[in-house]
């Protein structure tokens, strides 16, 4: 009997890391089980049988929303609910713009190297194509006058679409859109991306190339073999494919590499890798999550669970690469195990965050690190900031903030969040912004944040509060003594004395406005002049209060939000 | 920062420094006990005469002289000048909270307490006019004419040792004093302790006021404009505000 073979993938740099989550991922999509280490995972050769399959399946299944075969066939919707009375102009042109769309895209290199791999061929798409003509219409013809060409060309796009739908059409042709639009992003060169190679069957390929020559290897890998694979040291006989690779396929992985901590080559080519290596390396765009053209992967590799977890990421059509990124960071955090919080030091390590930016052709690499403490002030603070998420502010006719983007930006950063607390105090005076209770938690997350740093620069929690209620009282006295209206200018001269961080101002205003209802500066605040963290953090906390009213009358819709958010 | 606070009463003492500065102190002490312990108390009983960050003035309008009161038909103004935040907030609410203020048989009733805006010093050259008289002193305890080539270096000295007391950093250039209008004043003033030693009633402090023109740094004149310039600025001498 055959004894079966199993291999295992250790975590390295994480360039090899993204490969092995990949690998993980496209087992995972395609339900093969595997065993995950603390530090590995290990699979049986087993595994291999119709990997290509399997690789296409996991990308296809990830991505299609975003490929051009999604967007031509989705418009079956539109055909299908077609009715002509709901035709009008706009549904005219609507009409005349997916047809350019789906011209433009069946006439393209990419379909049509398609076609030529494509065995059934019930259609011809670049007939079709030439078939399928806009809608045109005169000045003196009416909508209804175009009716008869609306219903044909439809149902030119209908039948269209039904080809596309076929299961051996929509396989390539996917395939072909995820190549273009993530893979090639990653690597090139050899196997289906080597132009040579652009007519044939890009499954085959796939396993001509990676899978077959690592089963072949696995079969007898020699021992005494003379050479060493770069990544793993298993041993190779030979320093030519199909026994040994090297790495020149992989596209440019930035200055950072050249770090000698970090398991590196110099890209002159006579670095070789076995053909273990070389599969785990095509699956690197499958470790990282591609939105329009910008990649992340986040090697969290405090354990191979961890490292999955966090890269594991469910797209939406419209998800951008932005709220990606904010979600990955989120995940991080509620990947760190807190049921032991005395061992959160040991737990947390310092995490590598990859980005990758297609477009730029020199360093499509950028490397961020989130340390040890950003992450515990993130944990820390959790529940608040994820109230955040997809919170966003109007800040201009077409510009917003996104407030969970800001906070986690600066505290990644290492940065205070004054100035946005700022910010965001004058949009509210300015009635463009009244979710104070985000500016409640930001002051209280950037409390926490100062206090991690310096502990005696910290505002005790009920200190703030009190000077949240002070700013109340002085609210009420002021509607009461029928003197509302002076409330904003007191507003503003608070905010522009916290900006400038002078507390004679800030004192002055203060003392003016209680001078005004004859009543008693409270004491709270002295604590505060001696120290400008201190004096921000209890000034704005202040200011909040002042503006009590407002924050009454949204909580009903905040709790809401909360909760939808949550 | 700098507060007035009017009082309406019948009649104030002539030498009236005394009962301004137990009225000061009175209102620190119902605002916080502790913090006027730490400002005027070494120990439970030994006085802290180390020089406080503030100055005042008073100014008593319309009023007759009977020999040793003004006899008060409309109200006397308080001035007091600080910047000194802790200082300013503790003395307000202390103010605020004492309606009624007996010295001995004179009996003082809070009007009113208004926040007076202070002027931004622009250049390195300010004239100011003293709100109350300056005082020098040499060495020797002598209060100094202002004829006297030693008077701008008291000056110095005096100004040096009040900003190091507030900010720790003293002079941070030396200051030209140049009187414009300067006359002598003579403060009578009556002290308890000064009058058993030399069995005298009153103090008499010989000191100037009117218009003069002071150069420096201007970080230095800023802050002086809030303390105050010369001795005794706790006791009613050396408050100045900016003309022009
Ligand atoms: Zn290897």
């Amino acid at each position: 009997m055959k004894t079966i073979n199993k291999i295992r993938l250790e975590l390295a740099d994480w360039l090899y890391n993204a490969g092995i989550v990949g690998v993980a991922n496209i087992l995972d999509a395609n339900d093969v089980a595997y065993k995950r280490g603390i530090n590995y995972i290990e699979f049986e050769e087993t595994a291999l049988e119709n990997f290509e399959e399997k690789y296409f399946k996991y990308f296809i299944d990830k991505y299609k929303k975003f490929t051009s075969w999604y967007n031509i066939v989705k418009y079956e919707d539109v055909i299908l609910n077609f009715k002509e009375e709901n035709v009008d102009e706009e549904y005219l042109e609507n009409i005349n713009k997916q047809i350019d769309y789906v011209k433009e895209k069946l006439k393209s290199a990419s379909y049509k190297s398609a076609y030529v791999i494509i065995q059934n061929k019930e259609k011809d798409l670049l007939k079709e194509e030439k078939q399928l003509n806009k809608i045109k219409k005169n000045k003196k013809q009416k909508v209804e006058d175009v009716l008869p060409n609306i219903k044909e060309q439809l149902n030119r796009m209908q039948q269209i679409i039904e080809y596309l739908k076929t299961d051996e059409v929509a396989k390539i042709i996917l395939a072909k859109n995820i190549i273009y639009d993530i893979i090639a992003k990653f690597w090139s060169d050899v196997s289906f991306l080597n132009k040579n190679n652009n007519k044939k069957n890009m499954y085959e390929e796939y396993r001509i190339y990676f899978v077959d020559g690592t089963l072949q290897y696995i079969e007898k890998i020699i021992e005494k073999a003379k050479y060493k694979c770069f990544v793993c040291d298993r041993k190779i006989s030979k320093l030519s494919k199909p026994v040994s690779y090297d790495l020149t396929w992989i596209n440019k992985m930035g200055v950072d590499m050249s770090r000698k901590t970090s398991h590196f080559w110099d890209l002159s080519g006579d670095t070789f890798i076995c053909p273990i290596c070389n599969f785990v390396y095509s699956c690197i765009p499958a470790g990282f999550t591609v939105i329009k053209g910008q990649g992340l992967f986040i090697n969290q590799n405090s354990s191979i669970n961890n490292l999955i977890a966090v890269n594991k990421h469910a797209l939406e059509r419209n998800t951008t690469f932005e709220e990606l990124e904010d979600a990955s960071y989120f995940s991080i955090v509620e990947n760190i195990n807190q049921n032991k919080v005395e061992q959160l030091d040991k737990e947390i390590e310092n995490i590598q965050i990859i980005k990758l930016d297609s477009t730029n052709v020199v360093r499509p690499y950028t490397f961020n690190i989130l340390s040890k403490d950003k992450l515990k002030v993130m944990n820390g603070n959790k529940k608040m900031l994820q109230s955040m998420i997809k919170v966003k502010v109007k800040v201009g006719t077409k510009e917003y903030l996104n407030l969970y983007k800001e906070v986690v930006t600066r505290l990644y950063e290492g940065k205070n969040q004054f100035d946005l607390i700022n910010q965001l105090f004058h949009l509210r005076l300015d009635k463009k912004f009244n979710k104070l209770h985000f500016i409640d938690m930001i002051i209280k997350i950037n409390n926490n944040f100062i206090g991690g740093r310096e502990k005696k620069k910290m505002v005790h929690h009920k200190v703030i509060n009190d000077c949240k209620g002070f700013g109340l009282d002085l609210r009420i006295s002021y509607v009461n003594k029928k003197a509302e209206n002076k409330l904003n200018g007191i507003s503003y001269r608070l905010l522009n004395a916290l900006k400038t961080k002078n507390t004679s101002k800030f004192m002055d205003t203060l003392l003016n406005a209680y001078m005004y209802l004859n009543k008693q500066v409270p004491t709270i605040f002295i604590e505060g002049l001696k120290d400008t963290d201190k004096f921000q953090t209890l000034g704005y906390a202040f200011l909040l209060g002042l503006q009590g009213e407002e924050m009454k009358e949204n909580k009903k819709d905040d709790i809401k939000e909360d909760m939808i958010n949550g | 920062m700098r507060l007035k606070c009017e009082y309406k009463t019948k009649e104030i003492p002539v030498g009236y420094n005394m009962l301004l500065v137990s009225l000061i102190k009175e209102a620190l002490k119902k605002s916080d006990e502790n913090y006027f312990n730490k400002l005027y108390k070494y120990d439970e009983n030994i006085a802290n005469k180390r020089s406080k960050n503030f100055t005042f003035a008073a100014y008593i309008k319309n009023y007759e002289r009977a020999e040793e009161i003004f006899k008060v038909n409309d109200r006397v103004i308080l001035n007091i000048s600080s910047p000194d935040l802790e200082f300013m907030i503790n003395l307000y609410n202390g103010l605020l909270k004492l309606s009624k203020f007996q010295y001995k048989t004179f009996e003082l009733y809070k009007l009113k307490i208004d926040l007076i805006k202070e002027k931004k010093l622009a250049t390195n050259e300010v004239i100011f006019k003293t709100l109350s008289p300056i005082c020098i002193k040499n060495k020797n305890n002598y209060f100094m004419k202002i004829e006297d080539d030693k008077y701008i270096d008291e000056l110095n000295y005096i100004a040096n040792l009040v900003l190091k007391n507030y900010r720790g950093e003293g002079l941070r250039e030396n200051l030209m004093f140049m009187p414009l209008d300067m006359k002598k004043v003579v403060v009578k003033e009556e002290i308890r302790g000064f009058k058993s030693k030399t069995n005298r009633k009153y103090l008499y402090v010989n000191s100037y006021s009117g218009t003069f023109k002071m150069k420096g740094n201007v970080k230095d004149l800023e802050d002086l404009y809030a303390l105050g310039v010369g001795f005794k600025r706790n006791q009613g001498f050396g408050m100045i505000e900016v003309i022009g």
